[in-house]
This record gives C-alpha cells, structure tokens and sequence, in this order.
C-alpha cells in the first residue's frame, strides 16, 4: 500500500474521485440505489434497476428460447452475435459463428445480394438456402434488417432467420400433392367423362341399377330403377330392396349373396313387384364390389324388364303351336289330297326333260297296278307300261306339247301286271324357265277304266236302243203280219178235216209263226217296249205248271228238283213275262251243265230291310224269292259282272243271241223286282229272283196262271174295230163276226169317230190299236167315252212307246190284248171285257 | 502464488452498505465475501449493512450509492463503489499483497 507515501488528497479531490466513481458505477450499471440526503431514505433507483434488469432477462430468454434464429454482424460484416437457436441451425454451436462472416452460411445467388451491403445496407427478405458448417443445406426465411448508429453510419445487420425447411418440404409436398392431385383430377375427370359416358349407356331407362350393401340396403338407384319400379331414387335410398320390389325369386338373398360371394357374379331371373302393385319379370345380373383385402362391400345388380321378351316369347309359342296346329292341318290335307287323289284314282307325275327321269306321286304307283319300288324312274321305264299300240302315240303328244308349249291332253291304255289293260287320261304342263328351256313337265293322270267301259256301255245301251227300236218297228209290223198269218191259217185248219194231209202242213206254219211271235217276244222284252200286264201270280202253281215245259227244255241228263214254300206270298207281275225270266233261267242252267247235273227251283217269303234291299237296288218290303240253282260250270268274277249286259255271250257264235238273261233282267226290274247271281267257277250257279208280293187287301183275286178255257166264247153285242193295219184290222172282223158280234170298223181315228157318231147307241165295245197315225188309241176312247160313259175298251198292241209306256203297266181297268193273238185268245178277252165293270173316265180324277 | 509475508497484517475492518436484495448490492456482498475469504482469511471484519433497514448509518458515513463499500481500516478510509467485481483494482485499493 502506497497510503502514507501519496500526498492526502483533498477533501474535495476525495470527493470529486467518489462521484466519478459512483458515475463509472451508475454507467457499469452497478448501482442499486441512490441515497437521498434530504429525504434520509434510499432512493427507488434499485427497483428500476431491478426492471431493467429483469426486462433484459426476459428479452435474454427470449432471444435465447425464440424459434426464430437471431444473428448479428457488424458492420464489417462478421458475426457479433447469435442465439442459440441460429447457432443450431448453421451447426455452429461450438463457436456461436462469432467472427465468421454471415457470407459463408449463404448460398450463391444471396451471396450475390449481399455483395455490395455494407456499402448499401438495405432490408432484405427472401427463402435462402443456407449452407451448414458440415456442408448439408437448410431452407430458412431471412429477414435482415440494417442497424444505424445515431449519427447514421452503418452499425451492423439484425438478421431473423427461420427454418422453413418442414414448411417447404410441406410446400413442395403439396405442390407434389397439387400436381398429383391435378392429374389425378384430370385422369378422374376423363374416367368421370368415360364413366358419364358408359353411366349413360348402363343408365338407360331399360336398365334398372341398384347398389345394395350387404344388407340389402339401397346405396344407389338409378333412373332406370325408377323407370322400372316407379320408386324415386329419394324413396328407394337407405331402405332394404325386398321392401320396394318384393322380388319372387326361388333363391332368397342370402343365398344369392353366397353363390355370388363365390363366383363374383350371378345372373338370374324373377317377377319383381312395382311401386304401383303390378309385376313385372326381370333378368338380374349381380356383381360384386370388394374391398383392397377382397372382402365384398356392395352388390350391383342391373336389371332389365323382359316382361315384353317373356310376352313374345309366349306369342312365339302360340305362333309355334298355331303353325304346329297349321302343319297338322295342312298334313291332314295333304293326307286328304292323298286319299282324293287315291280314291278318284288319280296320281301326279313329273318328267324332266332333259334327263327324262320321272317323279311319281304317292298314288301313282297303284294307279299303274305296280309297288312303289317297280315304279318307273325314267320316261323310257314310264313307255314300257304302256300299251305298245299306244306308245309312240303318247310319245309324240309329249313332244308336240314341249315344242308347240301347249297342254297335253291324252287318253292312252296301259297294261298291268296281271295283264289287264286300263284305260288313263293324262292332263300335262310344260313349265319353262325364263330363257324358255323347258325345265319339267308337270301332269295328272287319271284311271278312266270305268269310264270307259261307261262309255263303251252307253254307246253299248245307245246301240241297244237303236236296235231295240228297230226291233220294236219291225216287231209292230211284223206281229201285225204274223197275226193275219196265224189267223188265216187258223180259218184254214178249221175248215180242213182232221185227217186231211194238209192239216199238218198248216200246222208247221203255226208253229213257225209261233216261233217267231215268240223271237219278237224276246226282243221287245230286252228292249222293255213291252207293255207288262201284272197280274197277282201264285209263282208255284207257276213253276210247276211249266214243269213239262221245262223238262222238255232241258234234256234227261238234268234233273228237277224243287223246294217251294208251302204259304208262299203272291206276286205281282206279268205272267207271260214271269214264264218268260223261268225258261230263260232254264236255258242258261241248261247250257251250264253240258254233262248233266242237277236243276233246282226254291221259293220263299223274305223280307228285305235296308240296306240289303238298297244294295239290290230295290226297296225295303216283302219279296217272294225264287233261286234257281245249278251245280254247272260256274263263271269268273269278270263274267259274272258282265253277265246281264245285252250281247254278252259265252257261247259260241250262232249258239247265243246274248239276249236271254239281259231279257231277265229287263223283265224283272220292269217288274219291280230284280235278279241278283252268285257263282264258283266248278261248283254252280244260283240266279236269286226277287218280285214284290202282293199288297195285303188288294181287290184283284188271284188269277191261275196261264189261263186256258176250253170252246169259244160267243156274244152278240156291238164292237168297234180301229186298226190301221189292214190285214190285222179284216182278220179281226171276220173272227169276232164268226162269234156272233156285230162290228163296225175304222182304219184310223177319225174314222172311227166318225162311225162311233152314227152309232154311239149301239156300240158296246171300242177294240183298238194302241198306237195309230193321228191320235192314240187311248185318247180316242176317251173322247168316245164322254159321248158313251157306258162304252167298254179293249187295248190290241204289238209294241208299246209314249204315254202308255211312261205311265207304267196299264193299271187295273185297262185292258190289253197282245198281237199277235189267237181267235180263241181275242174272243175270251172280249168276252172279259164285255162282262167287266165299266172302266171310269180317265179325265175325272 | 507469491510466499507471504509472515508479518500480522492490519486488521482489515470493511463495511458494505447494500440495499436489500438488489442485485448489484447481491453481487456486491458475494464478491466482496470471496475476497475476503481468499485474501483476507485471517483478519478481516466485513459488516453489511442494508441502508433501507438502516438509513441514518448510510447518511452518516455520507453514503450515496449503493452498493459502497467502505475500508475503514486500515487507513485510510476508501469507498469502492459498484458491485466490487473488478478483483484487481479491490486488492489493490485493500491492500492486499
């Protein structure tokens, strides 16, 4: 210590030292108090200090705690001072930076800005990218700030860093994210495009589609839905689907959901219930959504109406039927056309022309009396069937058709199998292409045999007619001669004495006229010009009275045999007609039995009912059978069908006339009867001869058949002769005067009228000729019958046409006397007359 | 360090005037502790006194600031003002060797 050697200062040196140092110490900041010597107590100046202090601290520890780096440099641009949190981030916390320059933290483009700052000190702000002491880099927001001294000069830089590194790292990240999110906006914008686009097509209002969760609830309903269901997406949303639509479905949506869990997908089809109560059948398809692990979370169904499908499919089905019914109609009537075609005998072919094969129809084949399989396949085949006379015929016709392009009509024969010939009538077609190629010919064939034979018949019947008329005209003429014939020769016997010699001459002239009286019988008969006159026949007494006959007729090698029934019904025919069907019968038995054998007549009583009558061709009711039965030759089927043709013989030339049974067969339907035969060619035949019987209470008696009286029988009453055949007419008179009448006579109608004028009175009896020049013979008598009710007639005819004959037999009251007649025969039916009731005037009924 | 003096140093008698706990008043009785117990271990009195507790004291040493330090003796009497952190002028104005 250096007290004592330095001088002792003075009290005011002493002072004034001590206020330089309280005022260093107030400067330093190390005073707390100041003491007031006028108050006595301490001034508040440490409270003050305290603040301050305190202030300091606070700022201290926010600098120090602040996030934000605070970094000072002077204004030589060297680092004065950073916090703590600055000192982190540049990872210079050993040194705090202090002396660096701030330079070396900066990167290259800041390091630029702050080149020339000390010279132009200004704010900065900017994100740099600083640089680390261990190289790596940082991202922070500088905010510099320059510092003045009071008198201006440029003191320093205050420099705010903040880490920005999250904050940019975050930036980029979400403009990373922006850019993503911007194409990822762009592709979901394109696939929201696609997806608008396939929206439309799925959301058509056809298709309904539903996104249902696992509980059947509806996320999504489409238009189509509503469409479909009626039921609003706002309705259907959140509720469960079998609440809106009640689908009646065989699977319950449980088991559709694990068949679909399975396989992904499901299709399926049901009748859904709409908002409005009707239902509706749709087709569902379900998809399922899954999430990333593959467990479903959605179902998509879509669904679409086939109500109309599942309606056409039925119209279908009715269609199928309807053509199913319409094949079966049309099969049917293809089977009808068949058994047409079959029945009427017809069959259709084809030719082409070109290869000249032949198509037959089903029907063809039996129309040629061939099988199926003989059937021909070409036209040469098709010629070999046909009657060789034919062929070249048919040939030519086929041509001539092709080539003139007309229709082809032809009738050609073709023989059978069996050898019999059949009469066709082809009708053909060419059909052309459009170049005018014949391409087929198309034709119809049809089996005329019967027409044939119809028409062969007709001519057969016309030329029968011809004949019958011819014979009917000579027949007339030629009675009229054979009654002069007989009856002179008559005079002439009965004035011969019984051995004269030339009595028998003139009996071989009655007999010769007899027999030809009998021919002309036979030919009138046939051609049913006969005028019938029925009387009520015991057909027995019949057969046996012809017994004699009979046996004469047919030799000794054949023998008679008859059954008759014993209460055998009368019948009503002409008893002449009846000897006449008998001897008939005879003769064909007889000529049956060359060698002998047996004859036999059977009667009996029938009754015929339809259709057996019907198939006789003759009414239902009672007939008197007669069977003639012979155990001769027999004939063939074809024979048989042919025997009652007029001119069917088989016999030789000269022996038949071919007129004998047709006789029968004329008589008996003339009759009301009729014939029918049965034959085995070696054993015989029996002809079964039907006539009606008599009506129970009919007035006629029966009459014995054949009558004969014996003698003359004479009168004396008046008779009227009109005869216009002159021979018949004198040979008339002088009989009937020989037995005592008075006669006038006429030549024709007029005449008689006139002769019937004079004498009215006297004439009992009109005797007349059917058929005369001017009128007839019944209109005569019925104009003399009005001046003479009383006035009787007697018919004389040698052949019937005319009224007579249209109006049938001549009933009862008319009689008739067949020419030519006997004297003995004319005068017992004058004498009948005469005796008979008086016949009533036709006119009056 | 420098060999002692073997010869009894002038009892060092010092009074310090503070002003409650203010800091530097704080300060000022830690440094001056730490002195005294490194350089003035053997013969020191340190008296504190709080001028709020004791004013008319300060006044009557004439204090006008705190903290001040008083060196009462050895003679002659020094005020040290300020919170005594400055080591190298406090030994020199103690006296210490």
């Amino acid at each position: 210590m250096s007290t004592g050697l330095q001088p002792e200062p003075s009290d005011m040196a002493r002072r004034l030292a001590e206020a330089e140092a309280v005022i260093e110490a107030l400067l330093a900041g190390q005073i707390d108090a100041v003491v007031d010597p006028a108050h006595s107590t301490p001034l508040l100046l440490a409270k003050a200090q305290e603040s301050l202090r305190q202030s300091e601290e606070r700022y201290r520890h926010i600098v120090e705690n602040t996030n934000e780096g605070i970094w000072l440099s002077d204004s030589t641009h060297t680092t004065a001072f950073m916090n703590r949190r600055m000192a982190q981030m540049l990872r210079c916390e050993e040194d705090m930076g202090v002396g660096r320059s701030p330079l070396t933290f900066l990167d290259e483009p800041t390091k630029l800005a702050f080149a020339h700052y000390p010279e132009r000190p200004a704010p900065y702000q900017s994100d740099v990218e600083f640089r680390r002491t261990d190289g790596t880099r940082f991202w922070g927001h500088l905010d510099v700030v320059p510092m003045f001294e009071s008198d201006g000069c440029y003191a320093g830089t205050l420099a705010m860093v903040r880490d920005i590194s999250e904050r940019r790292a975050a930036e980029l990240a979400l403009r990373q994210t922006t850019r993503d999110l911007v194409e990822r906006t762009n592709v979901l914008e394109m696939q929201g495009a696609l997806l608008k686009e396939q929206a439309a097509i799925l959301d058509l209002p056809a298709d309904a589609i539903i996104v249902r969760t696992l509980k059947n609830q509806v996320a999504f309903w489409s238009r189509g839905a509503r469409g479909m269901y009626g039921w609003s997406s706002a309705e259907a949303l959140g509720r469960r689907v079998e609440e809106l639509i009640d689908a009646d479905c065989p699977e319950t949506f449980e088991e559709i959901c694990a068949a679909l869990f399975i396989a992904g997908h499901w299709e399926g089809e049901g009748s859904h219930r709409c908002k409005d109560g009707t239902h509706i059948d749709v087709a569902s398809r379900w998809t399922v959504q899954r999430d990333g692990t593959g467990a479903p979370v959605r179902i998509l169904s879509i669904s679409h109406d086939i109500s109309a499908r599942r309606k056409s499919e039925i119209e279908r089905a009715r269609l199928a039927e309807e053509l199913k019914r319409q094949t079966a109609v049309l099969r049917e009537t293809e089977a009808r056309t068949t058994y047409a075609l079959s029945a009427a005998r017809m069959g259709v072919w084809e030719i082409d022309p070109k290869t000249r094969l032949v198509t037959w129809s089903g029907t063809m084949p039996s129309l040629y009396g061939v099988t199926a399989a003989e059937a021909p396949r070409s036209s040469d085949e098709f010629l070999q069937l046909v009657h060789p006379d034919d062929r070249v015929m048919l040939q030519n016709a086929l041509e001539a058709a092709v080539a003139n392009r007309t229709e082809l009509r032809i009738e050609f024969r073709a023989i059978w199998p069996d050898g019999t010939v059949h009469w066709y009538s082809g009708l053909a077609q060419v059909i052309y292409d459009e170049g005018g190629t014949p391409v087929r010919v198309l034709g119809v064939d049809t089996e005329i045999s019967e027409r044939k034979s119809l028409e062969a018949q007709f001519q057969q019947s016309q030329k029968m007619e011809a004949v019958g008329q011819l014979a009917g005209g000579v027949a007339h003429d030629f009675n009229n001669l054979m009654t002069v014939v007989l009856g002179y020769s008559e005079f002439v016997i009965e004035t011969l004495g019984v051995s004269d010699p030339r009595r028998a001459d003139l009996d071989e002239v009655v007999r010769a006229g007899q027999r030809a009286t009998a021919l002309t019988r036979q030919l009138l008969a046939f051609s049913r010009k006969q005028v019938l006159q029925p009387t009520n026949v015991d057909l027995n007494a019949l057969v046996l009275g012809m017994e004699d006959m009979l046996a004469r007729l047919i030799g000794e090698d054949i023998i008679v045999e008859h059954t008759l029934a014993p209460d055998l019904w009368a019948v009503r025919a002409d008893v002449g007609q009846l000897e006449q069907v008998l001897m008939n019968l005879t003769v064909n038995a007889r000529d049956a039995m060359p060698t002998g054998g047996r004859l036999s007549f059977h009667t009996s009583n029938v009754e015929l009912e339809e259709p057996d009558a019907h198939s006789f061709g003759i009414g239902a009711g009672c007939y008197v059978l007669l069977a003639v039965a012979d155990n001769g030759t027999g004939m063939t089927e074809s024979v048989r069908q042919r025997l009652f043709e007029p001119f069917f013989t088989t016999k030789l030339p000269g022996k038949g006339t071919g007129l004998g049974l047709a006789t029968v067969y004329g008589i008996l339907k003339q009759t009301g009867g009729t014939v029918s035969v049965t034959s085995t060619p070696g054993a015989g035949t029996t002809f079964d001869v039907y006539l009606p019987c008599v009506v129970e209470g009919d007035p006629q008696a029966l009459v014995p058949a054949a009558p004969e009286r014996g003698g003359t029988s004479r009168g004396h009453e008046t008779i009227l002769i009109v005869e216009d055949e002159d021979g018949v007419r004198l040979l008339t008179r002088r009989i009937l005067e020989q037995s005592g009448y008075r006669v006038f006579d006429a030549s024709d109608a007029a005449h008689a009228e006139a002769v019937f004028a004079k004498h009215a009175k006297e004439i009992d009896l009109l005797l007349t000729d059917v058929v005369m020049p001017g009128i007839s013979g019944a209109k005569l008598f019925a104009r003399l019958q009005e001046q003479q009710p009383g006035l009787k007639v007697l018919y004389l005819s040698g052949y019937t046409q005319g009224a007579i004959v249209e109006q049938g037999p001549l009933g009862p009251g008319i009689e008739l006397l067949q020419k030519p007649f006997t004297a003995a025969a004319l005068n017992e039916r004058v004498r009948e007359v005469i005796e008979g009731p008086t016949p009533q005037p036709a006119g009056r009924e | 360090m420098s060999p002692r003096r073997r010869r009894p140093l002038p009892s060092l008698i010092l009074r310090l005037y503070v002003a409650g706990n203010a800091p530097n008043s704080l300060r000022a009785t830690s440094n001056i502790k730490a002195i005294c117990a490194e350089h003035f271990a053997e013969a020191h009195t340190l008296e504190v006194i709080d001028m709020f507790v004791h004013p008319q004291r300060a006044i009557a040493d004439g204090i006008i600031v705190t903290p001040t330090l008083l060196k009462l003796s050895p003679l002659p009497v020094q005020r040290i003002i300020g919170d005594l952190s400055n080591t190298a002028h406090m030994l020199v104005t103690l006296g210490a060797r």
